[in-house]
């Protein structure tokens, strides 16, 4: 049941006939751990957040550093040297008391403990800053069938796409996996070619998007599909992905 | 025949942003790549007049050929 409150809280939501208060309801009764409070998990938590999703996990070991804070919009120059997570909780909390936010200050070192956080959430959105990561999150939520959500930037090049393991293709279907050494390149490469904010706040409402359509089974989603945004130029590609069958990951070989 | 090519992300490494490149008619995506030099197979998409092209995909005159590699910033 939505109270008096929340039904004016959210009502100009409410009021789109594909939301109403059953949708809304859905929302409150969903919950999404998203790993990364960063450039595209501010944006992403700070929407699910006021959309009034129920239950919000929120997964980052750092701190916040003053050079965050050109794009990662849910801290303040105050917060530099705080740990992310608890200040995100704060700020989500007067955002949206009604939200459940809960935090975890650790680093994916090894998929268990991704695993054994992801467990508790129906889906997953992987907001994070390195190729690694990705792979891990990737691998986790395969193994335990929970549908992820990834955004991903670089420069002015934004990307997003949406897996249901097993039965559309995995990040690693689409950008297979490297050794150790390629994998590290890649992400200091991406590290040294610079993030501008408005571009994480745009591929970051495209996941929050994505988790709520899905969410609330509305609308076309990016499953098996690649979005590609280049900021530039103002040009938006939405290309089809396929399944791999011989995917180390997800393949018929690993189900 | 000539196309436009747009390089991304790592890509950036084997050439300018944007230019124009004059190919033998017929060319495919695949001999494009080998002009700029570019080995990579696996981390690579291609949008040829911002639809997905494989490598084998024929060029023509005016095509717009995007080139990119994945990105994991956030």
């Amino acid at each position: 049941m939505l109270s008096k409150d929340e039904l004016a809280r959210y009502d100009r939501q409410i009021r789109i006939d594909k939301i109403g208060e059953v949708g809304q309801l859905k929302l409150k009764q969903s919950s999404v751990v998203i790993v990364g409070a960063g450039g595209l998990g501010s944006p992403i938590s700070m929407y699910l957040t006021a959309a009034g999703v129920g239950r919000i996990g929120l997964v980052d070991g750092d701190k916040v550093s003053i050079t965050n804070l050109n794009r990662q919009i849910l801290y303040g120059t105050d917060d530099v040297g705080k740990d992310k997570v608890f200040v995100a909780k704060e700020r989500l909390k007067k955002l949206n008391p009604y939200v459940k936010v809960e935090i975890y200050p650790t680093w994916f070192t090894d998929i268990d403990i991704a695993k054994n956080i992801f467990l508790k959430y129906d889906a997953v959105i992987d907001a994070t800053d390195n190729f690694q990561t990705r792979y891990l999150i990737n691998q986790a939520c395969v193994s335990l069938g929970k549908p992820l959500f990834v955004g991903a930037v670089g420069r002015f090049i934004g990307q997003a796409m949406d897996v249901s393991p097993h039965e559309t293709a995995c990040f690693n279907c689409v950008f297979p996996e490297k050794e150790k050494e390629v994998v590290s390149l890649m992400t200091e490469r991406n590290l040294s070619e610079g993030i501008i904010g408005t571009l994480v706040g745009t591929i970051g409402t495209i996941v929050a998007s994505e988790f709520i359509k899905f969410t609330l089974n509305i609308g076309n989603t990016l499953f098996n599909k690649l979005l590609i945004y280049d900021l530039i130029n103002n040009e938006f590609s939405i290309i089809n992905l396929e399944k791999n069958p011989k995917c180390s990951i997800c393949g018929d070989l690993n189900k | 025949m000539k196309v436009k090519v747009k390089l991304y992300g790592d890509f950036l490494r084997q050439g300018p942003e944007e230019s124009i490149v004059e190919l033998q008619d017929g060319s495919t995506v695949e001999e494009l790549l080998k002009h700029f030099e570019i080995s990579e197979r696996n981390y690579i998409i291609i949008l040829v007049n911002l639809k997905r092209s494989w490598f084998e995909g024929a060029l023509k005159d005016g095509d717009t050929v995007s080139i990119f590699s994945p990105v994991g910033g956030g």
